[in-house]
């Protein structure tokens, strides 16, 4: 895919992916079920930006997106009863927090596009090169509001915060090859939205 | 998570242009995020503790029942395996030739009463000892 008026974000570092989770995770979970306070802290220090980045993205609003980190969390203490032991936390603690992002953003009918800060605009070098750029933006984010919520779950994780795809089947309790299929209907979608800014470089 | 062979192909062009569209996540301060969500933690930890405390003795309850059932049912069984545990059980031969002897010694026979060779006395008094 080409898109027009990008360069500057296509020279943004990927995100790196998730360090696999390390190996006292089981323990510091066991722990926290007993009530162990310094295990809750060392898995808030653990999650938490991770967390934060995953909600922002879902709820466009960093007050939004601390409340659910917040509310995440306390989740998690509310059914810690029920995590399975041996499983791995991290799914199912962004499992929580991706359903919990959903559902508010759908009571809230949240419109992201409405809600991008202004702090993200790019400094394009011309007037008219801004102008473009701020339509691509527009448009790109029309696109992503229009796409089923899942689907854009989909892409907020994947192409935005780096999660892989064995990882967000477990968030989102699908398969592998409904993931692939989900992100490939997407990108389609976005391609066409961005079609009228392709140039044959 | 590692990227596995079942991840999909990454697109950095669109993964940009999502980033330039969405921007960067914001600062925030994350220290102020991480004392509320410890101190929202409190109580729940603090009630999770207390479970963990009450859930040995809560386990320990439910044998009692149990435990008191096994003991009733040890005393019956002992019971009924061996009933009038407290009279002799065993009384070897050389016992009783002698308590048969000491009884052929007081006690006259029946045969000497009927007869009429021993009176009514007599018997009475060998059976009393006297």
């Amino acid at each position: 895919m080409s898109t027009a008026g990008t360069s500057a974000a296509v020279e943004l570092p990927f995100r790196a992916t998730p360090a696999p989770a390390p190996d006292d995770e089981p323990a510091l979970v066991e722990r926290v079920r007993g009530g162990d306070a310094a295990a809750f802290e060392t898995l808030v220090n653990r999650y938490m930006r991770r967390a934060f980045a995953v909600a922002y993205r879902l709820m466009g609003q960093k007050e939004d997106a601390e409340d659910l980190v917040q509310e995440t969390f306390m989740a998690v203490l509310q059914r810690i009863g029920t995590f399975e032991a041996g499983r791995p936390f991290a799914p199912w603690f962004f499992r929580i927090l991706v359903n919990r992002g959903l559902n508010a953003r759908k009571a809230r009918s949240l419109r992201t596009v409405d809600e991008i800060p202004e702090s993200t605009a790019a400094h394009g070098p011309t007037p008219e090169r801004e102008a473009e750029r701020t339509e691509l933006r527009d448009r790109l984010r029309t696109a992503m509001a229009a796409l089923p919520a899942r689907q854009r779950v989909i892409v907020e994780l994947f192409e935005l915060e780096g999660f892989g795809g064995p990882e967000i089947a477990e968030i989102l309790e699908i398969s592998d090859g409904t993931v692939r299929w989900h992100l490939h209907e997407a990108r389609k979608t976005l391609k066409k939205a961005l079609a009228p800014f392709e140039r044959s470089s | 998570m590692q990227p596995t062979h079942h991840d999909p192909e990454r697109d950095p062009v669109l993964a940009g242009a999502l980033r330039d569209a969405y921007g960067p996540v914001p600062e925030i301060d994350f220290d102020r995020l991480r004392g509320t969500i410890l101190a929202q933690a409190e109580m729940p930890l603090a009630r999770a503790r207390r479970d963990q405390r009450a859930r040995p003795a809560s386990r320990f309850r439910a044998w009692v029942p149990l435990a008191a059932a096994a003991g009733v049912a040890g005393i019956a069984f002992t019971l009924a395996v061996h009933p009038g545990a407290d009279r002799p059980r065993h009384v070897s031969e050389a016992d009783r030739q002698q308590v048969e002897q000491i009884l052929d010694e007081s006690v006259p026979d029946l045969s000497q009463l009927v007869s009429g060779q021993t009176g009514g006395d007599e018997m009475l008094n060998a059976a009393i000892g006297s």
